[in-house]
């Protein structure tokens, strides 16, 4: 089975956030990370590849300097890596991505295309869904739990309450959430592996799209200003536990609440 | 036309959701300021009761298109259906919820049609004609304004209780359009199961892997649409904590939730989390016992009215946003609130 996980580099959950001139995010180099959500799609990757045979490629649109996390995701286990870079993809939306990751999918050919539920800088989760309408496929989508069998590709989804069963035919796409498993860590034989294992690059033409749907160009979104939220909530503090539930039943009382 | 708002109303197991009462409203409103017509999307089944309650919101046009094919097939018979009004129409943008019904149906019409998409909108005004949109940024540190850039539908993708209900009274007028049809390559779905509403309490239930895991009643209101929600962390100890959650809840009429270590070591159900991966909550009051306030959970929280937090470490962040902060032992005190809210209701 061909397997194909989408994988976005994000800033790290704990660096420190700022915006470009140009009201981007900024990512430097050393935050950038695999995002956190996808490490599921890639672990569901490989167990599926354990079960069903066949090869994991991580896929990823970012910068030339995200080769260092494709290679970490090398060594967590997926056989190859590619890239697709071109400065024309800078500042691309939500849209412009999942077009240029359709267009790596056709590439590439897959019979399991797995996606993030969101990426952890944007929080979105609307990539795979655009991608998957690009192709003309279905998404099963939020996937707590995922089967091949007899050539279709069966999901669970979490309900409010229990859970939905969605199924469609392979080739399919699907997104995960993350209780469908717990991600392995790279090894240190996987590590060292992982810098003889293929990483190839595309480009924007190498994939026959063009400039102008993609990166600033074709986004149909722009931030035009900023501001800090305070949070910070100047409550009063209760210490210890004597009275503690008095002094709670007092304040939702004064607010009104009970 | 040019100046119509949309809102794209979510029908779930034949009930209209929460939030699509507050799109409609907002869709009104928006209309209203831009001077449009308002109008709601309602696709799915019992499209005429949801028709009444998005007209009480204010809306004037229901498109109603009624078919067993929407519960059948994920997405694409909901989103061919939408892009063949919006070529007609051509409104001038189109208010979804952040639900996963929502994001796949917006993102699959923006990629199909060509349209701009912004999504987690907290805000949205119109300014010299066009519309201004707040979006949280940097786990809510930040707050961005956005615009629109190009013509075309613009879609806006609305966090839950964004925006309130109006009920203001009224009528749509419906018009009902043909149901898709069954996709040639679609995922077909089933009806939810193993949430049964069995008119239990909440218990202890097995997960399929046979550890405990805590089942919320089903009777509890949703977190979305919650008044008032008692969530638990990692300090409860373990799923068997949450009946002290449960019972308190149950007192003040609120509802469950839960952190993300809760339920990743499934001690709870992925419905209950609250915070950056898993809902986004805006009640009038939030109690957090045993939590400690990471930014991704204050970023799901943060914006309730008020916050009451139950924490034995007087450092932890959470201290730090909430309005009432007890420092104590949430297994004494939460035992203790529940018996005085009950004695006060008379319950
Ligand atoms: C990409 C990403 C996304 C995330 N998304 C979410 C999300 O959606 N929601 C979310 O919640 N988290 C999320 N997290 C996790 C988040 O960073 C924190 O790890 C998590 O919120 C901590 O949960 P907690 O407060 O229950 O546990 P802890 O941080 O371990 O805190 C437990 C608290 O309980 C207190 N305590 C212990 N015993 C008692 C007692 N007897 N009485 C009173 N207090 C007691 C302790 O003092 C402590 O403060 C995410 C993390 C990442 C990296
Ligand atoms: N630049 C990218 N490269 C590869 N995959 C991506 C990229 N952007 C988004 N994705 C995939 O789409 C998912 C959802 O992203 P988003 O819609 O941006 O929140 C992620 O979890 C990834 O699997």
């Amino acid at each position: 089975m061909n397997i194909v996980v989408c994988m976005k580099e994000t800033p790290s959950i704990t660096a420190v956030k700022r915006f470009t001139a140009d009201m981007r995010l900024e990512r430097r180099k050393e935050d950038a990370e695999i995002n956190p959500f996808d490490e599921y799609a890639i672990e569901e990757g490989l167990r599926q590849r354990e079960q069903h045979g066949g090869e994991v490629i991580a896929l990823c649109m970012g910068p030339a300097t995200a080769v260092e996390n494709l290679r970490k995701a090398l060594a967590i286990g997926a056989d190859r890596g590619v890239l697709v870079t071109d400065p024309a993809l800078e500042g691309s939306d939500a849209i412009g991505t999942a077009r240029v990751l359709a267009a790596a999918l056709q590439k590439l050919g897959f019979d399991l295309a797995l996606f993030g539920s969101a990426a952890a800088d944007s929080y979105g989760g609307v990539v795979p869904a655009a991608v998957a309408e690009f192709l003309g496929q279905p998404l099963l989508s939020f996937a707590s739990k995922l089967e091949i069998a007899d050539g279709r590709a069966r999901i669970e989804r979490a309900a409010d309450r229990g859970y939905q069963v969605a199924e469609a035919a392979l080739p399919a796409l699907a997104s995960v959430i993350q209780t469908i498993n717990v991600p392995r860590y790279p090894t240190m034989k996987g590590i060292m592996g992982a810098k003889r294992k293929p990483l190839d690059t595309f480009s924007l033409a190498d994939l026959g799209v063009e400039a102008a749907q993609v990166g600033v160009a074709g986004s149909r979104e722009k931030a035009t200003s900023s501001s800090p939220v305070d949070t910070q909530r100047k409550g009063e503090l209760y210490e210890g536990n004597d009275g503690a539930a008095d002094r709670i039943v007092a304040f939702l009382v004064e607010q009104k609440v009970l | 036309m040019a100046n119509d708002v949309w809102a794209l109303a979510e029908i779930a197991n034949g009930k209209l959701t929460g939030v699509s009462l507050q799109i409609a409203s907002k869709a009104a409103e928006l209309a209203g300021q831009l001077g449009g017509a308002s109008a709601a999307v309602a696709l799915g089944t019992s499209t005429a009761a949801a028709a009444q309650e998005l007209g009480a919101c204010g809306v004037r046009t229901v498109y109603a298109a009624d078919g067993a094919v929407y519960d059948e097939y994920l997405i694409q018979p909901h989103v061919e259906t939408l892009a063949a009004l919006v070529e007609q129409h051509q409104p001038a943008v189109i208010l979804f919820a952040v639900s996963n019904y929502g994001r796949d149906v917006a993102a699959r019409l923006a990629a199909r049609l060509g349209l701009g998409l912004e999504y987690n909108v907290s805000g949205v005004s119109v300014e010299g004609g066009q519309l201004a949109l707040t979006v949280p940024a940097f786990d809510g540190a930040q707050s961005v304004t956005a615009a629109f850039v190009g013509d075309g539908t613009k879609l806006v993708g609305a966090r839950p209780n964004a925006f309130p209900a109006n009920r203001v009274g009224g009528t749509a007028d419906v018009i009902n359009v043909a149901a898709a049809t069954a996709p040639a390559n679609g995922a077909k779905l089933s009806a939810p199961m193993g949430g049964e509403d069995t008119g239990e309490a909440g218990h202890l239930g097995k997960a399929a892997d046979g550890h405990d895991i805590w089942m919320p009643a089903a009777s509890l209101p949703k977190l979305e649409e919650a008044q008032i929600i008692v969530s638990g962390g990692r300090g409860l100890g373990g799923p068997a904590g949450f009946a002290q959650i449960e019972a308190l809840a149950t007192a003040l009429g609120a509802t469950v939730g839960a952190s993300r270590p809760a339920v990743d070591d499934g001690w709870i159900p992925y419905a209950y989390q609250v915070g950056q991966t898993g809902k986004s909550v805006k009640p009038a009051v939030y109690i957090a016992a045993g939590i400690s306030g990471a930014v991704q959970h204050k970023s799901g929280m943060a914006s309730s009215k008020l916050i009451i937090a139950i924490n034995k470490d007087k450092e932890a962040p959470i201290f730090g946003f909430c309005d009432l902060g007890v420092v104590g032992d949430l297994n004494v005190i939460l035992p203790e609130l529940t018996a005085k809210v009950k004695q006060r209701r008379g319950s």
